[in-house]
């Protein structure tokens, strides 16, 4: 199932990928960067990795800034033949308060999605909802700069990022690239373990946004791993309200 | 102290001495107790695998509502989240399959809402080894399947690979598209469930925008009770909520019958077994009578004697008792899974592998046999205690032993017989549901027809010995003379080895009696319910929620029709329903069709006019157990749970009716269809326009629909065949019964002629010593052995045959309705006497060669 | 020491009675040997059963030691066959699963005592009635003579007040009988009060007091005098 939410986890990070000098203003600047990318269009490829081979899918991605914190998501899938036609639909009231709908055509029923515990993790994955739930909400973590050191090229910060209330993964170690303000790498831990990990690469700037056109993220206690690819990125295009309901959801985007 | 003494010096020393005979009563207690104690932990295991099935099944969930088997709409759950104190309430389709190909497995196959469903149960899918590789795919394709990592090892099927399931819309292809590792319901029916998305299994199952159950669990601070009556009041009514508990009870219930049944062999063996003991304790008393005169004589209290003997029983009680412990694990582990098919086939699907053991039964065991073997032993050690000393000085033969006189034999056989026909015409005589008529009553009354007929074995044996002397003897030479003199003189001894055989031939009797009886009644009522000649089923033509049933959409009965040479096809569609709080059989026919060629055995209530009373009204017919457990006459109405709330239905009549034996309601199909909306059949009945044809007929029918699901195509005779087949299935543990008796039975021919013949030492030695062939010792020793058998089975018969009538009337009529009749099992009883011949002469083998080594220097020596 | 009082024992056989002692009276003094004869059937045996408990009257009283036998409980017949009373039989009555030494000491046994306690002074006795390499063996493995021999240990274990005796010699040759009559002589000269039940008229030479019995009734009393021979 991970994959699945892996998907989406980085979707609404393409959307959002915005970062801050104390550690909570190294934050607020990563908060910033990625509001101000919320308006957009991409196509993603999308290749899964686990020891049985890999996978790979291609998807439309629309988003949608449609308030302070509240913003509107709407992806389609296009390949494989499996999966074509199978849509998603966010719409959040903040980062962390949002409806999820699936669309499924071999059904033709839109299906709600649970919004669940945070920390409850589905189907026994280990995807936590929280981690498609927006930037976490600053207030629930402490920030902290442990160092700051050369990442891929890029001079970042590393910060430690500790949960207030103990959660499934008990800290992470984010890297913050020092003038694009985006997390250009994740580790996500449990006590000690390391989880997973994210990086994002190829990092172009487009229309004044820094933008990682390779994602990946990595399972350490599964093996699984998932590159995301993105094209045609066009941020704030014109999008009309009506394209994010679940009208379009069933009938597809024209 | 003196008692220490005592067993040291003189009861050990005996056990070792005959050890033959101390091997015999270890076992026959052993024996005993491995009964209850396996058949307990039997009954354990498949209780527990129910409910821990249930359980696992079940999660978090602490309220379940159900409704009519064919399901509730949708719509109910949105309701069902309303309620205030619901945490989560989440669909499930509950149903099963049979996987075509491989070893025919069936599975259950729940259907959940994967969204949210991991809030109640829990999977273990993403760690590590086991995974849904592509959950998307899983949720975006309706031919989506998980099963077990266990069941995909037994069935040899891999990831992602294509399986062929027998489902109510024909055979089904779907997708395995994820393994689970045995957690949460994975573990339950030994990794024979699979799981698919709960809109998928609602397709695959002709179940569209229709659930079965409703899971529910609750918030914090909420109570069942509350809740449970919150959910009642939002609910139309006819729904079941009830705690998961509850539902293992009702379980209990439907396996009462079963339970009931299989307890009795266990109370059977230890009173069997108990006999043994009185039998290898009276031999030990007569044996050693000496013993104990001159152990009186010097000085040992009357009291000690008596202790002495239930002291050395108690030693062999608790050896025999804990090997029987042992034994007793063994079988019910050996046992368990035939157990368990059994009851699959006929009550609920499980699969039961492994046992639980519940030390209550092994406690229970090991004391019953202790208990029991006391209490053997009492009346043979109060006898001893009556020897005087004097005895032991005046070197003369016995008399017989003090405590069982003729006279008082004679009384005590009357009385047990009187009050036997007592209790049994008492529960005749009072009404259903009144405190005296109870099953226990009958039981008592067959036992106490037992204990007054051995009783009379003495007297029996007497006249039987007479009449062999007369007119037998004289054909079979010296040694039937000889025979037939020696066991003259030791008649009450002797009646003991012949009361052993009784026992066990009277219980083979009266088990083939009422076995069958009951097999008698079903098929004729059978003959007169089955009027096709050919049956079409997907599944065992008697399980119903047996495992192996898919039924079929009633469409196919018109393409029945259009096969040439089919006069008409029927629908025939059982489900349970639940009754006052009981699971109960529903049945569903074409009430207009079925008249039109086969009547309703009435027993009560309207028998003309049948056709429009039911077609399509609100009334039924039921049969006589469902009738009698809960007190219906006709005229009466009862009110069964539709999926669209109570319905209040007449009772036009009482019929009878054996499909099941938990009580049954019969309903015309299209009243069924009214209500229940579901257009189903589990077997459509065949008529053909010409008999002779009706092997190609069948043919036709296969070819045409082998193709899209896996039918069963039968006979009538060849169903008639089956439904024989599961009446001898279910009597199956009787067979053991019979087994375990018969045994117990020959180990006391054994001890009894083994001890005469260690009495009669220095006679044997005297005979061989004036020239008796050793061939001929134990030609007399074997012939002796084969005329108590025979006069313990002639008896046994007797008492068998009248056992089988009440037992009959005491347990199955209430089951089988009263209309059943009783059969004399006459080629059981051919089988019988032959039985306990052949047995006791085999038995007396062992004392025979005993008695032929017999040293003849030394037997003249002897004192 | 023992007093027989207008004793009788009535049989039933099935309807007809049969009167085994008619109306004895006998009184028995400390360190007496008394040997009773008779012909047989005369009531010999049913006499000496009485006295030793083995049976009740049927009419009559009797009293060991002052202490009345008749009309008591079996549990307390039992105790006084158990303690006052030693018996000899015709025909031994050993166990035959026992070794004499075992033998010897089930009187104590059944009081409770352990058997290695009792060990030591049933050997002894063993030693005394001349037996002392023989101790481990079984009756079968002994001779007549010698079976009688445990036997009379066995019966002196408990110190009892009385020995009886039921044609202890009966069963064997005659120069084993005087071997076991003598070994009652030696006894009696310790002390030992002796009753003995016998056939033959040179046995009842070795006692100091002889009575007759004649169809249950008694016939003669005859007092041989003193201890010696
Ligand atoms: N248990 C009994 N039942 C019936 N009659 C008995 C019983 N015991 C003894 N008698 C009878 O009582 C009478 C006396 O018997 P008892 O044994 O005392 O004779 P006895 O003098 O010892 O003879 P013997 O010298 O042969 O041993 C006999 O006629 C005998 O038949
Ligand atoms: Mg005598």
């Amino acid at each position: 199932m991970n994959r699945f939410y892996m998907t989406l986890f980085f979707l609404f990070f393409l959307s959002t990928n915005v970062w801050a000098i104390n550690g909570r203003e190294v934050q607020e600047k990563v908060v910033e960067v990625r509001v101000k990318a919320l308006t957009r269009k991409a196509d993603v490829g999308m290749v899964l990795f686990d020891k049985t081979g890999k996978r790979t899918r291609t998807l439309n991605e629309y988003s949608k800034k449609t308030g302070d914190n509240a913003y509107k998501v709407l992806v389609m899938f296009k390949t494989p033949p499996d999966l074509e036609d199978v849509g998603f639909l966010i719409h959040a009231r903040s980062f962390s308060d949002r409806d999820l709908w699936a669309y499924f055509p071999e059904y033709k029923r839109i299906r709600r999605i649970p919004n669940t515990s945070q920390d409850d993790s589905f189907f026994g994955s280990d995807f936590s909802y929280d981690d498609f739930g927006g930037p976490p909400n600053i207030d629930d973590y402490s920030f902290k700069i442990i160092k700051e050191e050369e990442f891929d090229g890029k001079p970042s910060y590393v910060l430690e990022v500790t949960p207030k209330i103990r959660r499934k993964y008990t800290r992470y170690i984010a890297w913050v690239a020092k003038d694009l303000w985006i997390y250009i790498k994740i580790e996500y831990y449990q006590d000690d373990t390391l989880y997973r990990t994210g990086s994002f690469k190829d990092i172009r700037t487009i229309t004044g946004i820094p933008t990682p056109f390779k994602l990946e993220m990595e399972n350490k206690k599964t093996n699984h791993r998932t590159e995301l690819t993105l094209e045609n990125i066009v941020y704030n295009p014109e999008l009309s309200d009506d394209m994010f309901t679940q009208k379009t959801l069933q009938k597809g985007v024209k | 102290m003196s008692l220490l003494n005592l067993l040291r010096f003189i009861s050990l020393r005996h056990m070792r001495l005959q050890k033959a005979q101390t091997f015999m009563a270890v076992s026959g207690i052993c024996l005993g107790v491995a009964a209850i104690v396996s058949i307990g932990i039997i009954n354990n295991s498949i209780l527990f695998s129910f409910e821990d099935s249930i359980n696992k099944v079940t999660g978090k969930a602490v309220l379940q509502i159900t409704g009519a088997q064919s399901g509730f709409p949708e719509e109910l759950l949105e309701k069902v989240q309303g309620v205030t104190g619901v945490e989560y309430a989440v669909p499930i389709i509950d149903t099963h399959g049979i996987l075509v190909g491989g070893k025919e497995e069936s599975l259950m196959i729940l259907g959940i809402d994967v969204l949210i469903d991991h809030q109640i149960r829990s999977y273990s899918l993403s760690e590590d080894n086991s995974d849904i590789p592509d959950p998307l795919l899983f949720l975006a394709k309706p031919d989506s399947i998980l099963i077990t990592n266990r069941f995909a090892e037994r069935e040899k099927i891999k990831l992602e690979q294509k399986i062929n399931i027998q489902t109510v819309q024909g055979i089904k292809t779907l997708k395995v598209r994820g393994l689970l590792n045995p957690e949460g319901p994975a573990k339950a029916m030994d990794g024979n469930i699979a799981i698919m998305d709960i809109y998928a299994a609602q397709m695959a199952f002709g179940k569209e925008g229709r659930i079965d159950r409703i899971d529910v669990s609750i918030l914090k601070g909420e109570t069942i009770e509350s809740v449970k009556k919150r959910i009642e009041d939002a609910l139309p009514k006819g729904y079941n909520v009830d705690t998961p508990e509850g539902r293992t009870k009702q379980v209990e219930i439907l396996l009462s019958t079963f339970q009931r049944n299989i307890n009795l062999i266990s109370f059977i063996a230890v009173f069997v077994g108990m006999y043994l003991i009185y039998n290898a304790v009276s031999i030990a008393v007569v044996h050693r009578k000496k013993e104990i005169g001159i152990l009186r004589a010097i000085g040992t209290k009357r009291g000690q004697i008596i202790r002495l003997f239930l002291s050395e029983t108690l030693v062999i009680a608790v050896i025999g008792s804990s090997l029987g412990i042992g034994f007793g694990i063994f079988l019910a582990k050996s046992l368990v899974s035939v157990f368990g098919q059994v009851v699959s086939e006929i009550y609920m699907r499980t699969s039961v592998n492994e046992i639980s053991i519940s030390y209550d039964h092994l406690i229970k065991g090991f004391f019953a046999g202790i208990i029991t073997s006391i209490i053997a032993a009492m009346f043979p050690a109060i006898s001893s205690s009556r020897i005087t000393p004097i005895s032991a000085i005046r070197s003369v033969p016995f008399s017989e032993d003090g405590f069982f006189t003729k006279k008082k034999l004679g009384i005590a056989s009357i009385f047990f017989v009187v009050c036997a026909v007592c209790l049994f015409l008492q529960y005749k005589l009072t009404e259903n549901n009144s405190y005296f008529h109870s099953s226990l009553g009958v039981f008592v009354a067959t036992l106490f027809i037992l204990i007054g007929l051995s009783l009379a074995t003495p007297a029996f044996l007497k006249a039987y010995l007479l009449f062999f002397r007369r007119f037998i003897a004289s054909k079979m030479g010296s040694s039937g003379k000889l025979a037939g003199l020696n066991l003259q003189k030791n008649i009450n001894r002797n009646a003991v080895a012949a009361a052993a055989v009784f026992y066990g031939i009277s219980v083979f009797v009266s088990t083939a009696g009422f076995m069958y009886s009951a097999k008698m009644s079903v098929m004729r009522f059978i003959d007169n319910a089955v009027k096709a000649e050919i049956l079409i089923t997907s599944g065992h033509p008697l399980a119903t929620t047996g495992s192996k049933n898919i039924p079929m959409p009633l469409d196919m009965l018109k393409e029945v029709e259009k096969i040439p040479g089919v006069l008409q096809a029927d629908p025939f569609r059982k489900l349970y329903v639940s009754y006052n709080n009981r699971r109960t059989l529903l049945l569903n026919i074409d009430v207009a069709r079925r008249l039109s060629y086969s009547s309703f055995m009435v027993v009560s209530g309207e028998e003309k006019n049948l056709s429009n009373i039911l077609s399509n009204k609100d009334n039924v017919l039921i049969n006589e157990g469902f009738a009698l457990k809960n007190n219906i006459k006709p005229g009466d109405s009862i009110v069964l749970p539709t999926p669209n709330g109570q319905v209040s239905f007449g009772v036009a009549a009482i019929i009878v009716e054996y499909t099941s034996d938990i009580g049954s309601i019969l309903m015309d199909i299209h009243t069924y269809q009214r209500y229940w909306k579901e257009r189903l059949a589990d077997t459509i009945a065949v008529r053909v326009k010409d008999k002779k044809n009706s092997e190609a007929v069948r043919k036709a029918i296969q070819d045409k629909f082998g193709n899209d699901r896996k039918l069963f195509v039968l006979l009538a005779s060849e169903f008639k065949k089956e439904i024989r087949k599961i009446i001898d299935q279910v009597f199956v543990f009787n067979y053991m019964l019979n087994v375990i008796t018969l045994t117990i039975a020959s180990l006391g021919i054994i001890v009894t002629l083994l001890a005469s013949v260690l009495e009669r030492t220095r006679e044997i030695g005297i005979l061989r010593a004036i020239g008796m062939l050793k061939k001929q010792v134990s030609q007399v020793v074997v012939l002796e052995s084969m005329l108590l058998g025979l006069a313990g089975g002639t008896l046994g018969c007797v008492a068998g045959i009248v056992n089988g009538w009440m037992t009959l009337d005491g347990f199955y009529r209430s089951d089988f309705g009263a209309s059943a009749q009783y059969f004399i099992p006459y080629a059981s009883i051919i089988w019988a006497i032959i039985i306990s011949g052949l047995l006791s002469a085999i038995a007396g083998i062992y004392p025979a060669r005993r008695a032929a080594k017999t040293n003849i220097v030394e037997a003249l020596a002897y004192e | 020491m023992i007093e027989l009082r207008n004793v009788s024992k009535i049989y039933l056989h099935g309807s007809s009675e049969v009167s085994a002692l008619k109306d004895v009276s006998i009184s028995i003094k400390k360190g007496e040997f008394l040997t009773i004869m008779g012909p047989s059937g005369s009531g010999k045996s049913t006499l000496l059963n009485l006295v030793g408990g083995l049976d009740q009257p049927s009419i009559g009283e009797i009293f060991i030691d002052d202490k009345p036998i008749h009309n008591i409980s079996d549990d307390e017949l039992t105790l006084i066959r158990r303690r006052s009373v030693g018996f000899i039989f015709q025909f031994f009555n050993l166990l035959p699963i026992l070794t004499a030494v075992e033998n010897v000491s089930l009187p104590l046994m059944l009081e409770g005592i352990s058997f290695t306690k009792i060990k030591p002074k049933a050997k002894e006795l063993l030693g005394k009635v001349g037996l002392e390499k023989r101790s481990e063996h079984r009756p079968e493995q002994l001779s007549g003579g010698e079976m009688q021999r445990v036997a009379i240990a066995r019966a002196l274990i408990t110190n009892p007040a009385v020995l009886l005796a039921d044609e202890p010699t009966g069963n064997l040759d005659s120069k084993t009988s005087e071997e076991i009559l003598s070994l009652l002589k030696y006894l009696n000269g310790q002390g030992q009060t002796i009753v003995m039940v016998t056939h033959d008229l040179k046995a009842s030479t070795y006692g100091t007091r002889i009575i007759k019995l004649k169809d249950g009734a008694l016939s003669e009393d005859i007092s041989i005098g003193g201890n010696g021979k």
